[in-house]
Formats: structure tokens, sequence, C-alpha cells
């Protein structure tokens, strides 16, 4: 078979959830969420704020294949506040010989509305190939807490890595651009850019800039780390940008940097979420 | 003297190290990778050289500076590249130090007559912008424009002055000498030619994490050589 001509099984897909804020409460208004897209029942933590509603999202497929092609809107009203996260990481399968998958992610945020948009890492397994994008758009008043996080796997330890990778994070505010955060990689130029590390994320904070201190801190507190903070003060942006030894010091990192930001814009200590 | 001797002519006197661009304060996170052990001799900058500053110039840098060049001189289209390249800009240390390097470039280029670095030198120069234009790709694309170099000519002038900027700190950090230098750079001389010589990106974006993190991790104390 030759795999540069496979046929094309594309999967195009659209969710959709939507949130607001009534009486002080957060609820999930709609939700729209076809196969293979699949969310749990929204679920609160006394330690959390404004009424914040938890919600997991979750993928009935067992990961992203070939040529899906896979969107998610979230809007979050006025006030509205909401922590999305996903059980495990997703994994990224081989192409094989496909175009690759995209994941589109649009983050709407209402004004004084916060969005904690925190997906466990994606798992690049050998010869996958991926298009992921993830735009925030910031009314007044709003905040985005969100991370996203990759993971270079070779099970088979045959330096066969991931075929190709595409991240984008754009932010705006009213229509402007605040910042866009991209790059286009091979597989096989990872570990030379990564310095040998096997992990890369960052996670973000868009409309407060008081988080990054601790975030820098709760990062250096993880062994296998090696993290570095960029404060962008004229956009209200905070970017904590990190590097891991394994998917054990990602998955530690990512939890601690989020309790640290949490704790700095709230004065609160989130509960760990299970995963 | 042909003109285009004359053109070569003045390549060489903006790319060479003489030239007061102010890069020289830069070291691209390699202060950092030395002073935390992770670098030690001439294979480890070899190695951070091609695999991290090379190709962030490439991918990032490069369609800017292509980009600023085409505009011709144009003040309106050169603001809004500038636009473009501050939101891209998402490492506070290597934003700033690509803006102060693109200003000391318009400075001196508008002291010694480059066309348009005055004008846009001038346009840029208000408090709302000087913390948000003024990039050094940017402004490097107008000055090739602005010389009468080819777009070619232009992308060499400023790679070599990245690359030679980033050996000349290995140089002054002591982890490098003068003939290793050398050896290090004629070893990148290939990759080098192999990325002037493919199409410019589309679109620009820049994973060289390893040094970009190193840069933000400067430390603040006074002991630092370079500023970032």
């Amino acid at each position: 078979m030759n795999v540069a001509h496979a046929p094309s099984r594309a999967r195009s897909v659209h969710g959709e959830l939507t949130f607001a804020a009534i009486s002080g409460r957060t609820h999930l208004m709609r939700q729209h969420t076809p196969h293979p897209f699949h969310i749990t029942r929204p679920f609160r933590h006394p330690c959390d704020p404004q009424g914040m509603v938890t919600l997991y999202l979750q993928s009935s497929s067992g990961g992203i294949y070939g040529d899906d092609d896979l969107a998610l809107s979230v809007g979050l009203k006025p006030g509205a506040a909401v922590h999305l996260t996903t059980q495990a990481s997703t994994v990224v399968h081989d192409a094989r010989g496909r175009d690759g998958a995209c994941q589109t992610i649009s983050l709407d945020v209402g004004a004084g509305a916060l969005l904690e948009y925190l997906p466990d890492p994606a798992i690049m397994m050998a010869g996958s190939r991926l298009k992921t994008r993830i735009h925030a758009n910031l009314a007044d008043g709003a905040k985005v807490l969100l991370a996203d996080a990759q993971l270079c796997h070779d099970p088979e330890e045959n330096g066969r890595p991931f075929n190709t990778l595409e991240c984008e994070v754009a932010i705006t505010a009213a229509g402007k651009m605040l910042l866009l955060d991209r790059f286009e990689l091979q597989g096989a130029d990872w570990l030379t850019r990564t310095g040998g590390y096997r992990c890369a994320g960052m996670m973000l904070v868009a409309g407060d800039t008081r988080p990054g201190a601790a975030m820098l801190d709760a990062a250096a507190s993880v062994q296998g780390v090696y993290a570095g903070l960029s404060n962008l003060a004229d956009r209200e942006v905070t970017i904590l940008r990190f590097l891991a030894e394994d998917g054990v010091a990602l998955s530690r990192a990512l939890k601690a940097i989020w309790m640290a930001a949490r704790q700095a814009m709230t004065g609160d200590t989130p509960v760990a979420r299970r995963k | 003297m042909t003109s285009n001797t004359g053109t070569v002519i003045r390549l060489l006197q903006v790319s060479d190290s003489a030239f007061p661009s102010g890069a020289f304060a830069f070291s691209s996170g390699l202060e950092t990778l030395v002073n935390e052990g992770r670098i030690h001799d001439a294979t480890d900058i070899r190695a951070v050289l091609t695999g991290q500053v090379l190709p962030r110039w490439a991918s990032f840098d490069r369609p800017f500076l292509h980009a600023a060049y085409a505009a011709e001189a144009d003040i309106a289209r050169l603001a809004e590249i500038d636009e473009r390249c501050h939101a891209q800009n998402s490492a506070d240390r290597l934003a700033e130090a690509a803006r102060r390097i693109g200003r000391s470039l318009l400075s001196v280029h508008a002291r010694i007559g480059t066309r348009g670095t005055a004008e846009y030198r001038a346009a840029t120069s208000g408090p709302d912008l000087r913390d948000r234009s003024g990039y050094e790709p940017v402004v490097q694309g107008l000055i090739g424009f602005g010389l009468g170099l080819s777009a070619a000519q232009t992308e060499m002038s400023a790679l070599h002055t990245v690359t030679m900027g980033f050996v000349s700190a290995a140089i002054r950090l002591g982890r490098l000498g003068a003939i290793e230098a050398q050896a290090v750079l004629a070893a990148a001389a290939p990759q080098m030619a192999d990325i002037l010589d493919s199409p410019v990106p589309a679109r620009p974006g820049a994973f060289s994490p390893f040094a970009e993190i190193a840069a933000l991790r400067r430390s603040t104390g006074n002991a630092n050589l370079f500023a970032t």
C-alpha cells in the first residue's frame, strides 16, 4: 500500500459549549457535543471563585486520528467562571500517510468572566501530524488561564518521532490581536530544539498580571522542569514557557503552575482535580 | 566601480562587527546557559547556534525582514509589519533585545543618511510606539531597501550579523577561543546557506524553547555581561 495516497476519511466535527452566570452560579446553558466530543456532568468545588463550574472534556474515540478536523467553541457569558479540563492526555495517533489532524479551539470570554482552559498534554505518537489552534477573545475585564503542552512519544525508542506539529495560540481583545504565538516543527527536530527534553508547553494568563512570579516559583519547585517567564505587561499577558524531562514532570508542573496561578488570582488555593 | 560593487561595499560595511548596531549587548540566552552549567565548550556552542539561534532566525526573523524589505520604505506598511512582529514576539527579553537593536540601527542609519530610516525613526518615536515598534528584522529590511541591496543580500547581512553576534558573545563568555570560533562558523556555513536558499516561510513562527527559556531566565543581578 502506498500510504502517501491513503484516501481521506476526514471527520469534520464542531462542538459547542455555552456557559452563563445566573444568580452568582455558572451553568452550562447549551451543549452540542457530537462524536468524538463527550463531556462529564458539570460540578463545583467549594474553594473555586464566583460560582465556578468544572467540566471535563473527553474523547469517545480514544484520541486524534489521521485527518480528523475537530473544532470546539466555548462561550462564557459576562461574569461566568469555568474550569474546563480533560480527564487525561490526548493521544495523537500515527497519521499513516494522511494529511494530519486539525484541532481548533475558540474561547469567547465575556465581560468579567473567568475561564481556565487546561487540557492535559497532547501525546505526539510516532508518525503523527497535528495542527492545533487556540484562539481566546476577551471582553472587558475577562480573564483566561490556558495551557498548551505536548509530549514527544516514541514508545519503541526507535528514533521515529512524530511527523509534524503546528501550534498557534492567539489572544485578542475587542478585535485587536494582543498575542500570536505560533510554530511549525518537524518531529525530527524536537529534541534538538528542546535541548533534549521530551515535553514542552506553556501556561498563559491574560487579563491579570499578578500570577507570573508565583507560576515561575511553582514550576521551579518541580524536578526535571526548565521554565522561564515572559511578562508582556502592555497587553496584560503573562506566559510561562517550560520544558519537562518526562510526562510525570510535565503533569506535576501543569498542576503546580495552575494552582499557583489560581491562588495569586483569587487568594484561594484550588482543590486538585482528579485525573 | 560598478553600482553592484558599490552595494557590496555598503553590505560589508553594515554587516561588519565594527558597525554600531548594539547587538554586542545580547547573547540570545547563551550567558544564562553558561552560568547554569548547561554549556561548556565549542561543541555545545555549535549545538545552540545550529539548533536554536539559526532556526529561530530562519522561521521568525526572516519573514518579517522579507516583508519589511518588500514594503519599499512605505511607513504605513512598515508600521503594520512592526505591529505584527510585536504581537508575535512572545518572549519579553528577546522582544526587548530586538527593539533595542532595531532602534540603535535606525538611529545610526538615520545619521548616516540611509534612505527611509530618518522618516521611520520619526514615525515610531512617540511614547506610545517606542515599546512596540522598531524591531530588528523590520528595520533591517528597511535598511537593506534603503541601501539598494537586493533582498538576498539583506537577508545574508542579517543572518551574518546574528551569527557573528552569537559567536562573539561565546568568545567573551570564555567558552570559545578565536580559532574555535572560526571552526564553529565554518561548520555552520552550510546550514546558513541552506536557510538562505530555502523559500521564505509564509508565516513567521519560532520553536527554540531551550534558548528562549534561557533568555527569559536571565538573572537580574549585576554580574551579567549581556542583556539577554
